[in-house]
């Protein structure tokens, strides 16, 4: 080990030497000095080559630890680990981590991979192995990353959400700066077919909806309406296919949490009175037998079967991804815009904040390959490279053109393990010239899709700022401040969240109830919770410079 | 003393392997309790994290929530205890008392059964039965015209704690019974013949010759049930919940899985885990004295 380090450290500052004479030499010895810097045969111990292919000079293997669910299918089957070896010499050995306690487990018994994609490890298990030195800095690892370094040079607001509290960077990015992906959480669909089988119009106003909704439920088994129907299906209380769509049509933006960032000033919106109007219009939807039971007693699992079931059970609901768009008899959901409510306030759908995923690449100080690692996180951002970690393998996902262009594609089959994307669970550098410029989608053009609803339809509805919380490092407040806030946290979000649903179910009335509501989370700490996390976004606003 | 050892120097070989495995599982890693009353850093150590003493302590009972997690966990295992400890008691003494050794081979199984289901199965076989509006009870009930509307069960947190119990009970009677058969399997017949011969019915040996007899064996798990008090079972809570039914759900177990391991507070979790045992031990210990005020054996 100690002889390793001792060769490494050699070869750095063997590096450093050569490096500084050649810029001594400039002009003088012109063709010497076109040479990389780091042409010298003792990167890694003299394995790495400083540029060209393989990275490595003979075979190596680099264990890369990865959270994936079982659910998602065989992440070991993925191609794109036999193309990294064969293009690299590097081999790529996967550790996966199904869950968050087993990446927290890793963490806390220091038992690193030597690379680490996307781990789903709690911000504090990350920011204190940063602390202890077990993740390698990128500092000296830029220099054979230069696309990456450019890309960290050319945007530093996303350099900033990248940045540790001790102002270093700490890994490479999922960066995928896809417009209609960020800057839209989910789209708002209605049951097309039903509408049709009915005689009736896209609903737009939230009375309209209402009158849509009624119509599912007193035509239940009647057509292709079947007699359990959902008329209109939330997973309350959750980020993707809650009820936070609900208080932007009328007016009140809540992103998947009740906190926004308004000019740069924290705030909650489970205090914002207009909230109660939506929960009211909820509350009706749940007497009418609109909004069901299940809305509040089904997990993830039973909602996501729910809302893809074929025939569909549900009349209206919101959702990231199109649905139903390969079904054999036809398109069943249409995109619908945000409802115009009696407040006469605008409508509003939400966002994402735009945002890279800051260290889905970390280096792990037991890594006896740095550079050839840095090398590979260079190659993983090449666009083609980066095209197949993100949309899936060439010739199913995307094709290249004649005029240079590369097209998505739409695979009308079942796709197999090995030539899914890795998407957000590894990395990946698609920006936004790219998707403008390069990407050609053909689904800009096709009614009803994510694409086309996006430009159509949501574009308008975004709130003009962006009040989302941004992605901030963990390590900005004190250990106390932070249990503070977590505990603080738990017990408002829990009481926030039973309140509404109490209210919206029919128990209890939000205008009478208010009063105390607001009282109570003023008992439970909801001051001390705000000037917590703001003093965490005025230390954020500093990093980076 | 050494030559005692001597004489019986197979015995304490015997015990050699069961001596080791408590010594190296149970009293070796007790020394990490010290992450309680430490800010631990997985980096420093067990040894070197910075020492906070109680105040990990003092956080959790300043919670808001604090008096509402005690309250779920305790009304929700006091209630297990006094419905779910006489049951397996009473099949014991019913099972022993059928003259019929098919019949009882055939309700031994039937009631093991349940034993060998894995908890998510269970909760997920009571969403499934119990759904608002699909499932099958509320199909039943509606249809039967004995219930208009969805049942709402499930999201009804004075429900939770009866749903809980006693889906708990008919998962665990046949298995908890076993003991009991296994200890009135060794009460003496003799007894049984005099008390017939004195006229008495099935009911009066139950009560006057059987009960008596594996009272020891009762108290003995009583106390220890008694010491598990707290300790509250985490899965199927957790399962259980959803926003509804949440004031009545979180206990201490859910909570703490929540807010300490998740976010990787692991100091906080050992904290609240050494006050549950703390509390468990208590009361283990005032249980056991009393029992042996009243006559009975304790367990030590």
């Amino acid at each position: 080990m100690r002889s390793k380090g001792a060769r490494w450290i050699a070869g750095v500052l063997s590096i450093a030497i050569i490096g500084g004479a050649l810029i001594g030499c400039t002009g003088t010895k012109q063709d010497e000095g076109n040479k990389p810097a780091a042409d010298s045969p003792l990167l890694d111990g003299g394995i790495t080559n400083a540029t060209g292919f393989p990275i490595t000079k003979e075979p190596i293997t680099l264990t890369v630890g990865i959270a994936y669910g079982a659910h998602m299918g065989d992440i070991t089957k993925n191609n794109i680990w036999k193309k990294i070896e064969e293009k690299t010499n590097i081999k790529i050995n996967l550790k996966v981590y199904s869950d968050a306690e087993k990446a927290n487990l890793m963490f806390s018994s220091r038992d690193y991979p030597d690379i680490g994609f996307r781990m789903d490890a709690s911000g504090q298990a990350m920011s204190d192995a940063i602390d202890a030195g077990d993740i390698v800095s990128m500092d000296d690892l830029l220099q054979y990353a230069p696309t990456w370094k450019k890309f960290f040079e050319t945007n530093p607001e996303l350099k900033k959400q990248a940045i540790m509290p001790d102002g270093k960077l700490y890994g490479f990015p999922y960066a995928v700066l896809n417009e209609t992906s960020y800057n839209l959480r989910d789209q708002w669909f209605i049951n097309q077919k039903w509408l049709d089988e009915l005689g009736l119009q896209i609903p737009t106003t939230t009375e309209e909806f209402k009158n849509v909704l009624m119509a599912f439920k007193q035509n239940a088994g009647k057509g292709s309406i079947p007699q359990n129907v959902i008329p209109y299906y939330i997973l309350y209380g959750n980020n993707i296919g809650g009820q936070f769509d609900m208080y932007g049509t009328f007016g009140v933006y809540a992103p998947g949490s009740y906190y926004i960032v308004e000019d740069g000033k924290y705030k909650s919106q489970a205090t914002n009175p207009d909230l109660k109007e939506p929960i009211k219009f909820m509350a009706d939807l749940y007497k009418n037998g609109l909004i069901v039971p299940e809305a509040f007693t089904d997990d993830w699992g039973r909602y996501t079967a729910a809302i893809s079931s074929t025939p569909p059970l549900v009349g209206s609901m919101t959702s990231f991804v199109d649905q139903g768009q390969n079904f054999k008899d036809g398109k069943w959901w249409t995109p619908m815009a945000p409802l115009k409510s009696p407040n006469g306030k605008d409508p509003l759908i939400r966002r994402q904040t735009k945002s890279i995923w800051p260290r889905n690449f970390v280096i792990f100080k037991n890594n006896k390959y740095p550079v050839a690692s840095a090398r590979l996180a260079e190659l993983l951002a090449d666009p083609e490279w980066s095209l197949t970690e993100n949309f899936g393998s060439e010739g199913i996902w995307w094709k290249k053109n004649a005029d240079g262009k590369y097209e998505l594609l739409n695979p009308t089959s079942e796709v197999a393990d090995a030539d899914k994307p890795l998407s957000n669970y590894g990395i990946a550098l698609l920006d936004e010239e790219m998707f403008n410029d390069k990407i050609v989608n053909d689904n800009f053009t096709k009614e009803g899709t994510r694409e086309w609803a996006y430009v159509h339809i949501y574009k308008k509805y975004l709130p003009a700022k962006d009040l989302n919380y941004p992605p901030l490092p963990s390590g900005l407040l004190s250990d106390m401040e932070k249990q503070r806030m977590t505990d603080l946290g738990q017990s408002l979000n829990d009481y926030i969240k039973t309140t509404i649903a109490n209210w919206i179910s029919g128990k209890g009335d939000v205008d009478a109830d208010w009063d105390a509501y607001t009282k109570k989370l003023q008992q439970l700490g909801l001051d001390e919770y705000i000037e917590l996390n703001q003093k965490q976004l005025d230390a954020a606003s500093k990093l980076g410079g | 003393m050494i030559d005692r050892v001597k004489e019986n120097i197979g015995l304490y070989i015997l015990v050699l392997p069961a001596l080791l495995y408590v010594i190296l599982f149970d009293y070796m890693p007790l020394y990490g309790v010290l992450i309680a009353f430490e800010n631990f850093k997985p980096i420093k150590g067990i040894w070197g994290s910075d020492w906070i003493g109680l105040y990990h302590f003092e956080r959790f009972m300043h919670l808001d929530i604090f008096w509402v997690l005690i309250k779920n966990t305790l009304s929700l295992s006091v209630y297990s205890l006094l419905a779910g400890f006489p049951i397996p008691i009473i099949l014991a003494l019913a099972l022993n008392s059928v003259r019929s050794e098919r019949f009882k081979k055939v309700v031994q199984t039937v009631t093991y059964a349940p034993h060998f289901i894995s908890t998510v199965i269970l909760v997920g076989m009571l969403n499934v039965f119990l759904s608002p509006r699909l499932g099958v009870v509320s199909q039943l009930l509606n249809s039967a015209g004995m219930m208009n509307g969805p049942l709402m069960i499930l999201t009804n947190p004075d429900a939770f704690s009866h749903l809980y119990v006693w889906s708990g009970i008919w998962q665990g009677v046949g298995w908890g019974s076993i003991i009991y058969l296994a200890a009135l399997s060794g009460v003496d017949p003799s007894l049984h013949e005099a008390a017939k011969v004195d006229g008495a019915n099935k009911f009066h040996l139950a009560w006057h010759v059987d009960l008596p007899s594996i009272r020891p064996t009762i108290v003995t798990l009583l106390i220890l049930s008694c010491g598990g008090i707290l300790g509250i079972g985490f899965e199927k809570a957790f399962l259980m919940q959803n926003s509804l039914n949440l004031s009545a759900s979180e206990v201490i177990s859910t909570y703490v899985y929540k807010s300490g391991l998740l976010q990787s507070q692991y100091s906080f979790s050992a904290a609240v885990g050494l006050f549950n045992s703390a509390i468990n031990l208590t009361l283990l210990l005032t249980v056991n004295k009393l029992a042996k005020k009243f006559g009975q054996s304790g367990i030590f």
